[in-house]
């Protein structure tokens, strides 16, 4: 056989194969409908980002204006307002807490508002002295909600909260919170929401590609800093439930559902398109059944182990662990779909260096 | 005419050295970019700095790992022979320096494996036998070496060879039944990128992700012959400009497409390189070298045998594993698999103690964001691992008993699905070469 005659006999041997192993497909169908990715990220922004902000800001506004009330006139009615707007806004931003990118990016925003467990020993000694700066490093476990959380609910009586130290360092991480989200919200105002929408391919640094980073990241925190460590599946089953969020008012287990309740949001951009659109649109399956209403069912079963806890998270860690291990076994099984078949049927890159394709 | 006279004739015959020294000083220029394009993004620091832990590659456990400042005194040599070698400066000692090296750096963590990266291997270590630098180089300017216009012609079909055996073998694993009749993983990829200019809006029909499986197969079959046709080779040079050009704005696949778009030069006639070479003021005027001859060597004609069968064997060694070459990756690497399979996974590790109590482990903690990528789709990787953190967990004192793992793998758009067994102990596991047993069967072929 001559050199010439080598391409046409390869060729030949080719479509031998071909014909022998073609399956049934129609390869004349688009994958699905032109789907512009920059629109869908636009109402991500429309419905799911900026509406979150829009509530938490409010939300931290009222509790700004009922500790005004509060100092003005420090009676227990007005401490009870006072936590119950806490409470409020401290649940909204557990829907805020998976945005971040861009600006949140920027002004470190999770870490500087909800950084726990929170060092009650480091906070104290800030309060006593009155001299501490809480950007610094080792004040990141001294700040933000958490640390709200500790001055209100530390105690049932008014009077540690009415303390005038107390209440320097509560207005003080109230102003810090409210300073890093109007500067969050100003930057998304000032032209961060059409970059976010423009920047819309799927590179890494692809809008697209951090928030389904961000996303997982913070899935990721739920799972393992807000369930695993205090439930002790990383300490030999030993539990700390005191580690869970928010232990002095007891809520860890109304701010893990809004946190699960805000990261199915971004994936399904609320009322407008998301992720689960795009899955749609990709035609990406799990087995027999779409993708995206897989991820969707075992959010809901997250859902629906989250909402059958009987009390706090807590208290369930020690009086009922198996639900809450339960609860973790759902967590599980969600995170698989979000960190496999998710970013790789979007095709979304996750680091910088050269691949040639795994 | 007997077979001795034979390979004299056509392999130790003499040709023109135009060929082999542009490719020595096209090599040599491309490294030099790859290592400074390496170092000013950083990842001299990000891949071999940061990282606490490095996986290994079988049979090289014993590389060890350098300080930090070996890491840069390595790269900067590394530069230096690059540049030693495309100007045929000490270029005996610049080709081995550089080989050594940059396998060096390799076997240090094989996270960062890439097909194009032992490509590099492999041309260095050719290139340290074949007297590239007999022609425009400072030896020759030096007086370090006399001029010569010929080489015997076995050091540049070496070298055609391994490029043209880099693209068949390629095209050979393009035949599989998820790239030709599932067009994966480009159905996933082409979509992702339809804000390409021109034809990006084509990306998201099935069709284009078919008629690019096909023609990349073909293409890669193909090129190796269409370029040593004279007749045929500008055609196919413009082929490979196209095609490399297009694979490097689709894909994040850094210098491989502009080592293959000037290595394939070395196809072209002498003629061509002597134009090249005089307009770019080379004087050198040719001998009469048709006649002259190298006398067969037994030691080097036994030295190429085995280069070449081992070149041919390690990409077919996948044969010898159960199961889809794909999904557990036993005798994937040095295949020339170049972009043919969306993989990720997801694994849970956990460090048990002797009553079976648990710590989950949290993979960030321990490895970086690449190194945990490849990691949860790589067996051996998995059995390293369990290792280090059963060795980490004793060092703390704990009584670490076994490492077991919840491993999750979507392989081009199936369902993820378990991808061990999750009661074997990883860290009591020895890498090999045998079948690892604890792969669990991909549980479906359909997509």
């Amino acid at each position: 056989m001559s050199i010439k005659a080598i391409p046409f006999a390869i060729i030949a041997a080719v479509f031998m194969q071909a014909s022998i192993g073609c399956k049934d497909n129609n390869p004349g169908e688009p994958v699905g409908a032109p789907f512009a990715r920059e629109d869908m990220l636009k109402e991500m922004a429309e419905n799911v980002i900026m509406p979150s902000y829009s509530k938490l800001l409010s939300d931290v506004q009222q509790l700004e204006a009922d500790f005004e009330m509060f100092k003005s006139s420090p009676n227990q009615q007005e401490f009870i307002a006072v936590r119950t707007s806490f409470i409020a806004a401290y649940v909204s931003w557990q829907s805020c807490s998976p945005f971040e990118v861009g600006p949140a990016a920027e002004e470190s925003l999770r870490l500087m508002l909800n950084t726990f467990t929170l060092d009650t020993s480091q906070l104290k000694a800030n309060m006593e002295s009155g001299s501490y700066d809480l950007f610094s490093a080792q004040n990141s476990d001294a700040k933000g909600f958490p640390a709200l959380d500790f001055l209100l609910f530390r105690n049932d009586s008014l009077e540690q909260f009415t303390q005038e130290k107390a209440l320097l360092y509560f207005e003080q991480n109230l102003d810090l919170i409210s300073e890093k989200l109007n500067t969050v919200i100003s930057k998304w105002n000032d032209g961060y929401d059409q970059e976010f929408a423009s920047n819309s391919g799927t590179s890494v640094g692809s809008s697209l590609g951090l928030m389904v980073n961000e996303l997982n990241f913070d899935f990721e925190l739920l799972k393992n800093a807000k369930v695993a460590i205090p439930l002790g599946l990383k300490t030999l089953g030993v539990a700390q439930p005191e580690l869970v969020e928010a232990v002095y008012s007891d809520k860890s287990k109304e701010l893990l559902l809004a946190n699960l309740i805000g990261i199915k949001n971004l994936f399904i951009g609320a009322e407008g398109q998301g992720i689960d659109d795009y899955l749609d649109n990709l035609d990406a399956k799990y087995g027999n059944e779409n993708l995206s209403q897989a991820i969707i069912n075992r959010f809901d079963n997250c859902e629906t182990k989250i909402s059958a806890l009987n009390s706090s998270l807590k208290s369930e860690i020690e009086n009922n662990p198996s639900a809450v291990e339960a609860l973790h076994t759902e967590l599980q099984n969600l995170v698989v779909l979000l960190k496999t078949d998710m970013p790789s049927q979007l095709g979304v890159q996750i680091t910088y260096q050269d691949n040639d394709g795994d | 005419m007997g077979i001795r006279q034979a390979i004299n004739t056509s392999l130790f015959r003499h040709i023109s050295i135009a060929p082999l020294v542009t490719f020595r000083v096209v090599f040599g220029l491309i490294m030099l970019a790859s290592i400074l394009r390496f170092w000013f993004n950083g990842w001299i620091e990000e891949q071999y700095i940061i990282p606490d832990f490095h996986f290994k590659y079988f049979g090289f456990y014993w590389v060890p790992n350098l300080p930090d400042w070996g890491y840069y005194l390595s790269f900067a040599l590394m530069a230096l022979s690059a540049l030693g070698i495309a100007l045929g400066a000490f270029y005996r000692i610049s080709a081995t320096l550089f080989f050594i090296l940059f396998t060096g750096i390799e076997l240090i963590d094989a996270t960062y494996y890439l097909n194009h990266y032992y490509l590099v291997s492999v041309i260095s270590f050719l290139l340290i036998f074949v007297p590239a630098h007999r022609m425009y180089s400072l030896d020759v300017r030096l007086g370090l070496i006399k001029l010569r216009d010929s080489v015997p012609a076995l050091s540049i079909y070496l070298i055609m060879f391994q490029l043209g055996l880099v693209y068949f073998l390629a095209g050979i694993a393009k035949i599989n039944s998820d790239w030709l009749f599932e067009a994966m993983p480009l159905s996933i990829w082409l979509p992702a990128q339809d804000d390409f200019p021109l034809i990006g809006s084509l990306f998201q029909y099935k069709l284009t992700a078919f008629a690019f499986s096909w023609g990349g197969m073909f293409y890669d079959l193909l090129i190796p012959f269409v370029l040593l046709s004279s007749r045929l080779r500008w055609l196919g040079y413009l082929a490979v400009i196209g095609f490399h050009l297009m694979t490097w704005f689709l894909f994040q696949i850094g210098m491989f497409p502009f080592i293959m778009i000037g290595a394939t030069l070395i196809f072209f006639s002498t003629d061509f390189h002597h134009t090249i070479h005089s307009f770019l003021g080379g004087r050198v005027k040719l001998s009469d070298y048709s006649r002259k001859s190298t006398y067969l060597s037994k030691p080097v004609l036994i030295a190429v045998s085995l280069f070449i069968c081992v070149q041919i064997a390690l990409p077919f060694r996948y044969l010898l594993y159960p199961g889809n070459m794909f999904w557990h990756e036993q005798g994937y690497r040095f295949g020339w698999r170049v972009m043919l399979a969306e993989k990720a996974g997801y694994a849970q590790f956990k460090v048990e103690d002797s009553e079976g109590r648990k710590i989950l482990i949290d993979n960030s903690e321990f490895l970086t964001p690449v190194q945990e990528k490849m990691m949860s789709t790589q067996p051996d990787f998995m059995i390293q691992y369990a290792q280090y953190l059963k060795a980490h967990y004793s060092n703390l004192g704990m009584d670490a008993a076994a490492v077991k793992a919840d491993v999750f793998v979507t392989l081009n758009g199936r369902a993820s699905a378990p991808f061990i067994d999750p009661n074997i102990d990883l860290a009591s596991q020895t890498d090999s070469w045998s079948h690892k047993q604890w792969i669990l069967p991909q549980k479906s072929e359909q997509i």
